[in-house]
């Protein structure tokens, strides 16, 4: 069989690799499958376009976060280094870098996962194995693929930093010595992470079992990817302060044990090279030692023999996607054992099950869940990282958290909602068929989005119940009453522009035409209601009834929610 | 004798193009009515339009006595419908599905497990009673739905496709259960594109051409209508839906092609 040119393999990994983008933005949910697939029919080029700018997406991400390693490097290179600091340096500097290629790695894995997956799980291999491609060319093609997947994020991780320290220290030593540890680390992250996305793509994302443990993954990396990634534009701006600190002290107390650096000199990911590297970066202020430099060689040798071990295994799992489907077993069933319980439950918890079930089976869904339920828990996370001046006091972090729970409720029930939804809109056609009542469906919703909404509320009151005014418990009540309005005016505009069909609303049919001007309505409806409830309890508590404050709050909140559900009644059958 | 179904001169418009124009027919008790046509012919829409899950332009549908539009619920809890695509929640298993499919329609679980597990077994897929939906072929993914319709022992089945990707005992048995379904007075409404079954199943056939009712009645009637004595159904389909002459070129076609090659 003869072999196909390099250029002409490289041509054709870019079309398996767009089709691997547009598979897994199809897993994902993150549109649904009728969205994608219209959107590429509508635009060959869009699914280009949106991998380079998830690449270049990843990159902003990973720039921000090269400037930790370049305040460590500056620091570095402004501060005279005598024998009595040159411990508490080193160790301060090479703990930099570290975090530094653990922040790359889990940036990698994070925003790559469903990628690496995808790619792991071989089934666009399939395709080319009936055609009349050598071994070789099946093989250097998996790995072109895998390349593309990658380009812009490892030569960014690659150059990026090398280059800042180039242009820093306008020392080419400075640059070599960066190339070289970020070539080293990446060596070993990225088979590392064909690896793990090798075991994900078999035991936990494996659609075609049941895994236990997949949604329990899916949720930690979610919620871990949310809370790190999404505020790192706000984190990085204490970057500079928590650097400056971390060398402040070491340096000013001097009192970093030999024996740590020693130690952790030994550990080969992630320690060793970046040990090595600070002692090499100080070289030129004449500092050295010998013993711990020896150490860091060591350790590198031992990283070195990892790299090894893991790129030929990370290769030869590549090898075999080329050759034989990573997920192909044969599982052998018998019905011996089998019983046959068919179990009912109300038509709203049956609902709300199967909502649940699906949402924590699909990734997709599930991510927008994870965010929604943690939407305020970021903005709790800003809010105490944000500098006095903005706040003020503790009460006014408060008082900000307070406004932001407000301001949040109708983007947080939009993606609730949305994430709710995403299972049922591909696949609507067997409930469309059941004779159910489209309350019992608006109901469930009802209720799952408005615990997820109500539980920020209440560990808030939890966790600073101390600190509380009756000026915030009232406000918190507010929120309370807000969010149940809030959930049932959203169900009830989604229905009445999306889902009106022979004269009846439902959930389970959706008319997108004009839908952006379609949710503007619902959000203008959404906030008008939330301000003038605001404003209306406001304005009659502070003029008429200041004493009876509390109950007029309670009582307005009740007699919207007894109009709501009115409302309902009347809408849905 | 009541009608079982009434679709009555029903018409049915995606912007510019009629799907159904002007159709009629009804189905008895005890009938199975076949409703053929070529891709395209209208009569997915017609199904999805008796089930009540599509607004129509105009016309008339009786299911029961009851409009499927005005009352869609109750419509629906007389009808078991397979469709010709899936719409089975695929992350589910085949017993929460089967748990989701009785609690809505608020079936006796004692009863309704002994069905499903005759339903599992006579169908070979009661091994993967615990497996996900997305895990089994095409046509165990069709046994599924085949017995989810089933559950509630309807009055009427409406089945789209339904021997799509069944292997010979799935089919076999599927054609037993519809003689049971018939013989306990229940009525079915098919459609299909392979002609066999409908010539051996059918008490009468309806083929429809462009959303329009081409010829109506049982096999022997057609074949009188297309003026074909001794023809197969699918000749005589061919030759009343205008199909004949095109399709005969294109084998002639294909007969050169292939003595080139």
């Amino acid at each position: 069989m003869s072999n196909l040119s390099r250029s002409k393999l490289w041509q054709f990994s870019k079309k398996i690799h767009e089709e691997i983008h547009f598979q897994t933005q199809l897993a994902t949910g993150i549109s649904t499958k009728v969205e994608t697939i219209e959107k590429y029919e509508k635009n060959l080029k869009s699914q280009r376009r949106l991998a380079l700018l998830g690449g270049l997406f990843i990159c902003y991400i990973l720039g921000v976060v090269t400037i930790l390693p370049v305040m460590g490097i500056l620091q570095l290179f402004s501060i005279d280094i005598t024998s009595s600091n040159f411990t508490a340096i080193v160790f301060t500097n090479s703990l930099i870098l570290s975090i530094y290629n653990m922040y790359i790695l889990f940036i990698l894995f994070m925003a790559g996962l469903m990628n690496y997956v995808t790619f792991m799980r071989g089934d666009y291999f399939k395709l080319l194995r009936p055609l009349p491609l050598s071994s070789r060319d099946m093989t250097q093609l998996t790995f072109y693929v895998f390349f593309r997947m990658n380009a812009i994020q490892l030569t960014f991780i690659l150059f990026a930093l090398p280059v800042v320290g180039l242009i820093l220290t306008l020392s080419p030593l400075t640059f070599f010595i960066l190339l070289l540890n970020n070539l080293i680390n990446l060596g070993f992250i990225v088979p590392v992470l064909i690896i793990v996305a090798w075991i994900l793509a078999q035991k936990v994302f494996n659609k075609a079992e049941k895994s236990p443990i997949g949604p329990i993954i899916t949720v930690l990396t979610m919620v871990v990817y949310i809370l790190t990634v999404i505020p790192i534009f706000f984190l990085m701006s204490s970057f500079y302060h928590i650097i400056n600190q971390l060398f402040n002290s070491t340096l000013i107390t001097g009192k970093i044990n030999q024996k740590i650096n020693f130690l952790l000199s030994l550990i080969p990911f992630p320690f060793s090279s970046n040990y090595l590297t600070t002692l090499v970066l100080l070289l030129p202020s004449g500092s050295i030692s010998f013993p711990l430099t020896l150490q860091s060689v060591f350790g590198v040798c031992i990283l070195l023999s990892f790299i090894v071990v893991a790129f030929r295994k990370g290769s030869s799992l590549i090898q075999k996607l080329a050759f034989e489907p990573a997920i192909e077993r044969h599982k052998v069933f018998s019905e011996k054992d089998v019983v046959i319980q068919v179990k009912t439950s109300t038509p709203v918890v049956t609902f709300m099950k199967k909502t649940l079930t699906m949402v924590f089976r699909d990734y997709g869904a599930l991510t927008l869940f994870v965010l929604g339920l943690l939407m305020p828990l970021i903005i709790f996370m800003y809010s105490f990282a944000m500098p006095e001046r903005y706040i003020g006091s503790d009460r006014g972090t408060l008082w900000f958290i307070i406004t932001m729970l407000v301001f949040l409720v109708g983007f947080q029930i939009f993606i609730l909602y949305n994430s709710l939804r995403l299972s049922e809109r591909n696949l609507g056609g067997l409930l469309s068929t059941l004779p159910f009542k489209e309350r019992d469906l608006f109901r469930s919703k009802q209720f799952i989005i408005s615990i997820a909404c109500l539980l920020p509320i209440l560990f808030f009151f939890l966790l600073f119940q101390e600190f509380m005014t009756i000026g915030m418990l009232y406000a918190l009540i507010k929120i309370f009453f807000v969010n149940i309005i809030t959930v049932y005016v959203f169900l009830i505009l989604h229905a009445f522009f999306f889902g009106k069909i022979n004269n009846r609303y439902t959930f389970t049919i959706e008319n997108i035409e004009n839908q952006i001007r379609k949710w503007i309505a619902i959000f203008v409806g959404l906030y008008s209601i939330i301000l003038g409830y605001f404003k209306l309890t406001e304005i009659i508590s502070e003029s008429i009834l200041r004493n009876w404050e509390i109950g007029f709050i309670i009582l307005t909140g009740m007699i919207l929610t007894s109009l709501l559900e009115l409302i309902t009644k009347r809408m849905f059958v | 004798m009541e009608l079982v179904l009434i679709v009555n001169n029903l018409k049915k418009s995606f912007g510019s193009v009629k799907a159904v124009d002007g159709l009629s027919f009804n189905v008895k008790p005890g009938e199975i009515y076949g409703l053929l046509g070529p891709n395209g012919a209208g009569k997915s829409t017609t199904i999805k339009s008796i089930l009540g899950l599509l607004e129509i332009n105009s016309g008339y549908i009786s299911v029961f006595g009851d409009d499927p539009i005005k009352t869609p619920s109750k419509v629906k809890k007389n009808i078991g419908y397979v469709p010709e695509e899936f719409s089975l929640y695929e992350s589910m298993t085949v017993a929460e599905l089967l748990n989701f499919v009785a609690s809505l329609r608020a079936l006796d679980p004692q009863i309704t497990s002994l069905d499903a597990d005759e339903l599992l077994k006579s169908l070979n897929v009661k091994k993967y009673y615990d497996s996900l939906i997305a895990s089994l072929s095409h046509g165990n993914k069709q046994k599924i739905q085949i017995i989810c319709a089933l559950l509630h022992r309807p009055k009427l089945l409406i089945l789209d496709e339904p021997f799509s990707g069944l292997d010979a005992r799935s089919s076999a048995i599927l054609k037993e259960l519809f003689q049971i379904h018939i013989n306990n007075g229940g009525s079915i409404l098919f459609s299909t594109h392979i002609m066999e079954q409908a010539q051996i199943l059918c008490t009468r056939i309806g083929i429809i051409n462009q959303g329009k009712m081409v010829a109506e009645g049982k096999f022997e009637e057609l074949q009188e209508l297309a003026q074909s004595a001794g023809a197969t159904l699918e000749e005589v389909f061919l030759k009343l839906t205008d199909q004949e002459e095109v399709t005969n070129g294109i084998i002639a076609n294909l007969k050169r092609l292939t003595g080139k090659t």
